[in-house]
């Protein structure tokens, strides 16, 4: 892994989409992908709306572009539906979708099997992220638990990086948390367990968990930990 | 609710043999505490139980996490939980989701479920939530988790 690792701290110092797609070719070779390529949506299902960045074969770019297809794509689908697991997929992902031909389109461009995954970026943006590669070298269930192992962290890092780069300077949103659900989310962030923000604050333990679970509902996040990096970082507490 | 998404996920006897099975270590029963068994409690769920800690995120990859629990919650699923002392008898704690992709190879199954009880904070400021999820995802790549999760599989 510390090849992968060593790519992913290039992913990190990327200044500009080419820098981001240069690091991104590198990882991708490392990972014995062809193609690797991303970009950020507005929604969580949808075409490309801000940034796009990577490699796609010349040959293929059009059709890529092609946003009449994104809706019968089985896997942007299971993508979206499962945002954050990666879906690895081939011919028979399309063929059983009944979407053959959308693969075999693909195919001639070196795209016949690969990964793909959606991941959450500030304030309800979505990265799309996908790496390919051609079947004609095929990969040990050891080399797959590598490439998928790999494929997840520069997933995780481009994600970080797209965020920083193209929006880190972009004005905050506006708090969605309420006045006490902020208050509970503070003195969660600094260490206090629920009894003790309970008597911090007056209310029941019950009552201070209820709100943990309505807070990480509304932030769309999974557990407190998650609910303070979004919220912190957001400036909202 | 993390055991309620598994077993809404994969209900059946697989998700009840895990639970019985999933043990977590001493520091997990310590810092948890309280009456429930512990073998009731799968890794999300007792990670809901530590207390946050706040850390450089500088520091993060420099913890030496180490195995507290890791069960099956389906016939290819798993949960684990891995935690690493701190000074002022704190404890860093990470739980994350596998799966198998094929028969004896495991990878995390969801960046998003990544978790942990640390508030990371870097010199920047607060981290983000994306910056926070590849934090992560590099501490349980560096981990020897797989041979846990082997482990808590043959014995599901």
């Amino acid at each position: 892994m510390s090849g992968i690792i060593q790519l992913c701290e290039r992913v990190c110092t990327a200044k500009t989409a080419d820098d981001l797609t240069a690091s991104l070719v590198a990882a991708a070779e490392e990972l014995e992908f062809e193609v690797a390529n991303g970009f950020v949506r507005e929604r969580r299902s949808g075409p490309c709306a801000h940034h796009s960045f990577g490699f796609v074969p010349p040959s293929y770019a059009t059709m890529h572009k092609d946003q009449s297809k994104f809706g019968r794509d089985p896997v942007i689908a299971r993508t979206v539906a499962d945002a954050g697991r990666p879906v690895v997929w081939g011919q028979q992902t399309y063929v059983s979708a009944g979407q053959g031909d959308l693969w075999e389109e693909m195919a001639p461009h070196g795209l016949q099997r690969g990964i793909a995954i959606v991941m959450p970026l500030a304030q309800g943006r979505w990265l799309a992220f996908g790496a390919e590669s051609s079947i004609s070298k095929s990969l040990t269930p050891a080399s797959l638990e590598r490439q998928v192992t790999g494929f997840m962290l520069l997933a995780a890092y481009t994600a970080a990086r797209t965020e920083e780069m193209f929006f880190g300077a972009s004005a905050k949103a506006a708090s969605p948390l309420s006045e006490r659900q902020r208050e509970v989310l503070a003195w969660t962030s600094k260490g206090k367990s629920a009894w003790e923000v309970g008597r911090i604050l007056g209310i029941a333990e019950s009552t201070v968990n209820q709100h943990l679970q309505a807070i990480t509902k509304l932030l769309d996040v999974r557990g407190k930990a998650q609910a303070v990096a979004v919220a912190t970082s957001s400036g909202w507490i | 609710m993390w055991a309620g998404d598994c077993e809404s996920e994969r209900p059946g006897a697989g998700t009840v043999r895990a639970v019985r099975r999933c043990v977590p270590s001493s520091k997990a029963r310590a810092v948890r505490g309280g009456p429930t068994p512990p073998a009731r409690r799968l890794p999300f769920d007792l990670l809901e139980e530590f207390q946050m800690v706040k850390l450089s995120a500088d520091q993060l990859t420099t913890l030496p996490f180490h195995h507290g629990c890791s069960c099956s919650v389906a016939p290819h699923e798993g949960q684990a939980l891995w935690v690493a002392d701190l000074p002022g008898s704190r404890v860093a704690a990470i739980a994350f989701p596998w799966t198998a992709i094929a028969p004896g190879q495991l990878v995390i199954s969801d960046l998003q479920l990544l978790n942990s009880n640390l508030v990371l904070i870097e010199e920047g400021g607060p981290i983000s939530l994306a910056g926070y999820l590849s934090r992560m995802a590099l501490v349980v790549c560096s981990l020897p988790w797989q041979k846990e999760a082997r482990k808590a599989r043959l014995h599901s």
